[in-house]
């Protein structure tokens, strides 16, 4: 389901290097990557997801190969077929539950926002307890009721593979795992693939796969050690 | 798309609602004063140069022109000097043109909701030259009969068969002006001029009012006591001063009010002069610069208010220049606000993006913002001003004249 073979990525000044020779997550798994912080998970979510472009290799989605696509292509492909959950939920304050849910399908002129979509949104809130608090601006939720609003808006357009950073990070043990509860219910549920990022080691076991990230990058003593790991 | 943007810019704008309002106020001031001031001084100038226009010759004392046409036109500022009604039979006699006698220095007390009424002493000649027609009651028929103007009949509430007083200029002059009571007789069609305002008499009854013309009371002793006092002596009755709060034509004295004097020495503030052509009017324009100079001066209202309007226009200048500087420092300021706004919600664009925003999505959705409230602003700017436009002209004319 998403394949990435000999990644490169830089960033400028030379402050950070990436080199990943292989990685491959199955359709429907769900894989957590763990690190210390700076070590650059985040960096190869947005890789994956086609926010960065990477210098050299090639991350295949689905069968399409990021590297190879325009900027708008990626975005547009990003929107359909990629969800995103962010550790700061990072939601519109200005607009209530649904209207966060339903942002992707209002910020691209290729979605059309229709009843079906609609009744699709409201079914996910439902599926997060959040039937009843719609019309509520997401001001006025709990954190865990955010992250729940969060993952709900990643999962609208049903997209293929989800990629969640830090999904619990700033959540309590017990909305923690029920924010967990909702994400693996519901990539399970659409047959998704899920690439997490956590520090959380309590939650590792609920994943199909956890693996380190450092595992994954070439090592200059040992340069066969990721391929082993991947 | 732009439905979507529309909907997703209203929601952030409902949002911040008080920022909103504040902006969308600041730059409808901005827009809305200048637009207001034109469009007031528009109004105004069509309608001052309608009124001068349909005036052919207003002669008056020497003095400000723009004072006597004011005051010819709008019965405003009362003029320093009059002229003698033989000025107005002088031009009359001539054959050149018809005068019709303005005697406006007087005012009615206030009534209802109305403060008072300047009293307009003028002949029917006046009503045709207008074409001014009465819509309820009669017209002047007797000494000491009113006509009263539309939007004065409104304000006091007055109707034809009411009485109403004459303002005495000074309360405490007995020996000069007494207030007369003036029986309604009809009320004036709305002629959507200063005519409107105003209550209007035979010019013999404003002579009366400013005491040129008086009557005298028969005294009896079958009169009340309350109106007279009899000290005993046979044949002797002597009034009593509290009998006459004012003076009072009825149908029953009107024949004892008289004038002392010649009528052509009675004084008139200013008279319409109504030429029969244009040569007329040329040859009365060079009388009144040549022979008749010192009797009067004769000047044509439309040129005055021209002059007038010139004055206006370089004041409405100087404003536009104001409103220009202010519009600018407002445009930058709001400019300002874009930018801020936009740094303010970086993280929140940033989302979109990383969600898979079409390009230039983020920049739409702050220009949709920014387009709303303009247009919202235009809007309130636009009926502000036509409000203004409409309920200042009244204000504007009483405030300059």
């Amino acid at each position: 389901m998403i394949t990435i073979r000999h990644l490169m990525f830089s960033r400028p000044h030379g402050e950070f290097a990436m080199n990943i020779p292989r990685l491959t997550v199955d359709r429907g798994e769900s894989v957590v990557l763990t690190g210390p912080s700076g070590s650059g998970k985040t960096t190869l979510l947005d890789l994956a997801a086609g926010i960065l472009q990477a210098e050299s290799g090639s991350i295949i989605v689905d069968g399409q190969d990021l590297t190879a696509m325009t900027e708008p292509r990626r975005r547009s492909f990003r929107l359909r077929r990629i969800g995103l959950v962010f550790q700061s939920f990072e939601l519109i304050e200005y607009l209530s539950v649904i209207d966060n849910v339903l942002l992707p399908a209002r910020i691209s002129p290729e979605v059309i926002l229709d009843s079906e979509l609609r009744s699709r949104a409201a079914r996910l809130l439902e599926c997060a307890g959040l039937d009843r608090l719609q019309r509520r601006s997401v001001t006025q939720l709990s954190q865990g009721e955010q992250q729940r609003v969060a993952v709900c808006r990643a999962l609208l357009m049903e997209p293929t593979l989800l990629l969640a950073d830090e999904p619990t990070g700033n959540l309590d043990p017990d909305n923690s795992r029920r924010i967990m509860d909702l994400l693996l219910d519901q990539v399970r549920r659409m047959n998704t693939t899920l690439l997490a990022v956590t520090h959380d080691h309590t939650m590792l076991s609920r994943f199909d796969r956890a693996l380190k990230f450092q595992d994954l990058l070439v090592s200059e003593q040992n340069p066969a050690e990721a391929d082993r790991a991947s | 798309m732009l439905r979507n943007v529309c909907y997703l810019a209203f929601r952030s704008l409902w949002w911040y609602r008080g920022r909103t309002a504040v902006i969308i106020l600041c730059l409808a001031v901005t827009l809305g004063m200048p637009l207001s001031v034109r469009l007031l001084v528009g109004r105004f100038q069509e309608e001052i140069r309608r009124r001068a226009a349909s005036t052919p010759l207003i002669i008056g004392a020497r003095g400000s022109r723009i004072d006597l046409v004011l005051h010819g036109l709008y019965f405003a500022s009362v003029t320093a000097d009059f002229v003698t009604m033989g000025e107005a039979d002088y031009v009359t006699q001539s054959g050149l043109a018809t005068a019709i006698p303005l005697h406006v220095k007087f005012r009615t007390q206030s009534v209802g909701r109305s403060p008072g009424a300047p009293i307009v002493g003028t002949t029917l000649e006046y009503f045709d030259f207008r074409g001014l027609t009465v819509a309820r009651g009669g017209t002047l028929s007797r000494l000491g009969d009113c006509l009263l103007g539309s939007a004065f009949a409104e304000s006091s509430g007055l109707q034809p068969g009411d009485f109403l007083l004459s303002a005495p200029k000074n309360a405490f002059n007995l020996a000069g002006d007494y207030p007369l009571r003036m029986r309604v007789v009809g009320i004036l069609a709305p002629s959507h001029s200063p005519d409107d305002e105003a209550v209007f008499t035979d010019i013999r009854t404003a002579w009366i009012i400013e005491g040129i013309g008086h009557g005298h009371q028969e005294l009896s002793e079958e009169s009340t006591e309350q109106l007279l006092d009899s000290d005993g002596t046979p044949g002797t009755l002597t009034a009593n001063a509290s009998v006459l709060p004012y003076t009072e034509i009825t149908d029953e004295n009107v024949a004892s009010f008289h004038f002392h004097g010649d009528e052509a020495d009675f004084p008139v503030s200013a008279f319409i002069a109504v030429p029969a052509d244009r040569r007329s009017q040329t040859l009365l324009l060079g009388r009144y610069a040549s022979v008749r100079r010192d009797a009067a001066v004769c000047v044509k209202p439309l040129e005055v208010v021209e002059e007038l309007l010139a004055m206006v226009f370089r004041v409405e200048q100087v404003f536009r220049a104001a409103a220009v500087v202010s519009g600018s420092v407002t445009g930058l300021l709001f400019a300002l606000i874009v930018f801020l706004n936009i740094q303010l919600r970086a993280p929140e664009m940033d989302t979109m993006q990383r969600i898979g925003s079409a390009r230039g999505v983020t920049g739409m959705l702050v220009a949709t913002e920014t387009g709303i409230m303009l247009f919202l602003a235009a809007f309130l700017a636009v009926a502000a001003a036509a409000v203004i436009s409409v309920l200042g002209e009244a204000w504007l004319k009483q405030w300059l004249f």
